[in-house]
């Protein structure tokens, strides 16, 4: 096993080099990059789904499955990008793949450390990696900032060894939280997404941010006994997803929309942890292992629906050049194939069954169901919130990426833009298209994976659900083509008819009669208005033949807005102060230095032990002996 | 015959009943406010004469339309059909539950919405577009609504599976916890005039667009479609129906004839119900339809409460 780790690794290695080596030659760099990593993920993507290790496949499975479908799609998302940097773009691509494997076989030390920060830097090089756009530099500063603050926490908690306990899982835990997106760290994600290239965020968001939960367990594998380490999940989980979801309704750029959705998943999935600890502090196995089951389920099948909305969003990107919802519709008739697999793949990230993302949440409730059932007091209180608050982002979320599919999709074009959108090349289709079987075939899938995790005692009461909602989404489906099909046979019949949609004078369709995508979600924003604080502009509608008439609204990050933004203007506001003193005048500059001198000594002075009448401690240490 | 068997037979009965009476549901409302209205009012099998009608007819489909329109009302009348199996018949539980099957009731009634919705949105109309982002925004405090309600099951009767849930009241449980019983029926009564589309949620006899919600969705659907969309409607009254009968109907001895009596007329109870809310209140304006349900919420929130300080030992 060690040995085929060592050949895929290697295989990364060696395939970023050689296509860094292609120089100006795309075609050869694509060849090269894209076929070593492909064929290093395949040969890890076999013996994965061999392991016996649910750890290892859950975070593994992500990261070769949408490894290689990303690496597949980059093919045509990067063609025709103009500079001949492909070669550059495959050397960062494969050591990010490289690394993010790496980090998932290490346990804590420095070499995790070292490849920690290498996949932050690679991945920070693919995130600019359109420089020249003023919007990509500040996104890749937002997420090169986060990337090096976790460094720095992760090497000071390192130096500290096993002394300080508590200050070392607060530091682990607020490093990696960097990483997965915890409420208030999580102000990188919707800048480097909707900036960096689709597969890119494809693969960072579905693979490596969830790697941030790896790095708890390997580096404070103790939090699960800590009840305090419990209740901060829960609330960070639960803050992380309502937030997320509600800030990402607001959002009317597709790709930042999809990043706040990442927020929001990955809120369920620190819900799912913060129960599972709760559940072993009130010694209810079941429930312990209902919500970590649940929650490693969906990390998998958030990467593989996330991975496939991503590379859907590249390929719109891709035909219209622009990520805004509201210009767009009608592109169903140009892309079919990625009309379905979004729309597939939206429900199935809003939680619907029959398809994947709904397995996940189903352990998830059934763990809060037990702490309803079992437990007492304050864990019987969030199990409670738990479940209503599960339900709410739910339902948001299906909202949410009702009025995404919607907006993207379906009706009429809403500009030139869209009316003239061209079809993608068959590869990024087929890219997508594979990241949609695997994610329903996580239906069936996740049975096994669950099977493996619960051992024996428990192992009914894991599977069944599951087994069942499998035997449900297959009746669903089923029943579902069945009526299909009995309408085409009454079809052959009857003479069915196509004519314009009845809306009082649709006979002359402009796209503007439809509802925008921020119109369809308006109300719901106008209700949470006290969290989102939306920031309008409109100009109304004057006199009986109004000429124009506008309205927009724009959705701000609420932790940028209220904590880091005031915090970095006050951090920039003081060095501005201090900076008075770089006045350039030598003999304030030696003063300076006097100064500094005189109040070194003095405070060398009074920090001497006090004891014994200012004699050195050397002979109070003396004296002390004598005694 | 062992008990077993005779139980299943009679579940199965009672579902192809429900399959049956469903229709039976709106009609009954309409009687009820013609009956208020001092008219004589349609018939009461005017549904099934409706949906025979529908199935004949050829459809009009919408130039504008894309993948899902035509596969929307087929879709959702599946959600429908699995929610009606995943519930009990009186108190005979269903012999498909599973632990967590609550969660799969809801979510199925989240996935056929998801399927309208977008159906709706792809005919391009201002009307549709409107009812579906109305339809997505009260149905999300409803599902908040239901799972409360049934977290207040769970802890009342420490049972996973929807049936086993909804069965296990006894009789002298009823005397003694009844009252939180009542509020979680209460907070589902609303959720119910919520999800199908009732007064003072929505009107679905107003011919003002601007005033719907789940008539406005459907507005470019003709044909057998637009009788798949009315036939897993008052399907969906019907599964309600059996939700709020087998909550309220406390276990009087397994498949007793008396029970399915009780059974049948608190659904059809329900609708009467129904059709005297319709004929004395207006609808709401829709600003004030997020109080309704913030409302639901308490009131199941007090049940959970009430539960949880009398504990919930009066179930078998």
């Amino acid at each position: 096993m060690s040995l085929i780790n060592a050949i895929v690794l290697s295989l990364l290695v060696g395939s970023a080099f050689v296509s860094l080596l292609q120089g100006r030659f795309d075609r050869l760099a694509n060849v090269f990059g894209a076929g070593g990593c492909i064929a290093a993920l395949l040969l890890k993507l076999f013996i994965t789904a061999f392991s016996s290790d649910p750890l290892q496949i859950c975070f593994q499975l992500p990261i070769t499955l949408v490894g290689i479908a990303a690496a597949w799609h980059s093919i045509g998302y990067m063609k025709d990008h103009g500079t001949h940097r492909m070669s550059l773009y495959w050397f960062l691509f494969d050591l990010t793949i490289f690394a993010m494997l790496s980090v998932t076989m290490l346990p804590k030390g420095f070499t995790f450390l070292l490849i920690w920060e290498l996949m932050g830097l690679a991945s920070f090089g693919l995130v600019a990696f359109d420089w020249s756009k003023d919007q990509v530099r500040k996104a890749s500063w937002v997420y090169l900032l986060a990337c090096e603050a976790g460094g720095l926490l992760l090497v000071w908690v390192l130096g500290m060894g096993n002394s300080f306990m508590a200050a070392a899982t607060v530091g682990t835990i607020i490093a990696f939280g960097l990483k997965c997106g915890f409420p208030l760290l999580h102000v990188w994600l919707p800048e480097a997404h909707p900036a960096a290239p689709a597969p890119v965020s494809a693969v960072m968001s579905a693979a490596m941010i969830p790697l941030g939960f790896y790095g708890i367990a390997a580096w404070a594998p103790w939090v699960i006994t800590l009840p305090a380490v419990g209740w901060v999940a829960f609330a960070a989980g639960l803050t992380g997803m309502l937030g997320g979801i509600f800030f990402g309704a607001g959002q009317s750029d597709l790709k930042r929309l999809l990043a706040y959705s990442s927020v929001e998943n990955i809120g369920i999935i620190t819900l799912a942890f913060g129960l599972a600890v709760l559940g072993k502090s009130i010694n209810n196995d079941l429930m312990m292992l209902l919500a970590a089951a649940g929650g490693m389920l969906h990390i998998i099948n958030h990467a593989l629906l996330k991975g496939a909305l991503f590379l859907c969003a590249g390929s719109v990107y891709k035909s219209m050049h622009t990520l805004d919802m509201d210009v767009m519709g009608g592109l169903i008739r140009k892309l079919p194939n990625t009309g379905l697999v979004f729309t597939l793949s939206g429900m199935g990230i809003s939680g619907l069954p029959p398809f994947c993302g709904f397995t996940g949440e189903l352990l998830i409730y059934m763990a809060a169901f037990q702490g309803i059932a079992y437990g007492t007091g304050g864990i019987f209180a969030a199990s409670a919130a738990a479940v209503i608050a599960l339900a709410l982002t739910g339902g948001m979320a299906a909202a949410a990426f009702a009025k995404t599919i919607s907006a993207v999709f379906a009706g009429e074009p809403r500009s030139e833009a869209a009316a003239n959108a061209h079809p993608v090349s068959l590869g990024m289709v087929g890219a997508q298209v594979f990241l949609l079987f695997f994610s329903l075939l996580m239906i069936f899938g996740g049975i096994g994976l669950v099977g493996k995790f619960a051992g024996s005692k428990y192992n009914n009461m894991l599977m069944l659900p599951l087994v069942y909602n499998a035997i449900f989404a297959l009746v669903l489906i089923w029943l579902t083509i069945i009526f299909m099909w009995y309408r085409k046979k009454l079809r052959k019949r009857r003479a069915d008819a196509e004519n314009l949609t009845w809306d009082c004078g649709f006979a002359e369709p402009t796209a503007r009669m439809q509802y925008t995508a921020t119109a369809f979600i308006q109300p719901l924003a106008d209700l949470f208005n006290g969290v989102l604080q939306q920031k309008k502009s409109i100009v109304p509608v004057h006199g009986y033949f109004p000429k124009e008439a506008k309205f927009t609204t724009e959705t701000p990050d609420g932790g940028s807005r209220w904590l880091w933004e005031p915090l970095f203007s006050a951090a920039s506001f003081v060095s501005g102060k201090v900076k008075r003193l770089q006045s350039g005048f030598l003999h304030i500059y030696i003063l300076i230095m006097i100064v500094t001198i005189l109040l070194m000594l003095a405070w060398s002075l009074l920090s001497r032990p006090a004891a014994d009448n200012g004699r050195t401690g050397y002979a109070a240490t003396e004296k002390a002996v004598e005694k | 015959m062992s008990e077993h068997t005779l139980n299943f037979i009679l579940w199965c009965a009672n579902l192809i009943i429900s399959l049956l009476a469903a229709p039976l549901l709106p009609g009954i409302i309409n009687k009820v406010k013609a009956f208020y209205a001092g008219r004589k009012g349609p018939r009461v099998l005017q549904l099934y004469y409706d949906l025979a009608k529908l199935m004949k007819k050829s459809s009009v489909y919408s130039t504008s339309r894309g993948l899902i329109f035509e596969l929307a009302p087929w879709g959702s009348l599946a959600t429908v059909l699995l929610m009606l199996l995943l519930l009990p018949a009186a108190c005979l539980a269903s012999p498909l539950a599973f632990p967590g099957d609550m969660i799969l009731f809801v979510y199925l009634a989240g996935c056929g919405r998801m399927l309208t919705v977008l159906a709706a949105m792809e005919t391009a109309s201002a009307f549709e577009g409107m009812g579906a982002s109305r339809e997505c925004q009260f149905s999300m405090l409803a599902e908040g609504v239901m799972l409360a309600v049934l977290a207040a099951l769970v802890l009342l009767t420490r049972n996973f599976t929807l049936s086993g849930a909804l069965t296990s009241l006894t009789p002298a449980g009823w005397f003694s916890g009844g009252t939180a019983i009542l509020f979680l029926a209460a907070a589902l009564y609303i959720v119910m005039l919520c999800e199908n589309c009732r007064v003072p949620v929505d009107d679905p006899e107003t011919h003002l667009e601007l005033t719907m919600i789940h008539e406005a969705m459907i507005l470019d659907n003709s044909g057998p479609e637009l009788a798949a969309i009315h036939y897993s409607a008052a399907l969906k009254l019907w599964v309600f129906g059996v939700f709020l009968a087998t909550l309220l109907l406390p276990d009087l001895a397994a498949g007793s004839w008396l029970e399915f009596v009780i059974f049948y007329a608190l659904i059809f109870g329900m609708a009467v119900s129904i059709g005297v809310i319709e004929s004395v209140m207006a609808r709401y304006r829709f600003l004030k339809v997020p109080q309704l349900l913030a409302g639901a919420l308490a009131v199941a929130l007090l049940g959970i409460v009430l539960i949880a300080i009398f504990g919930g030992g009066f179930v078998k």
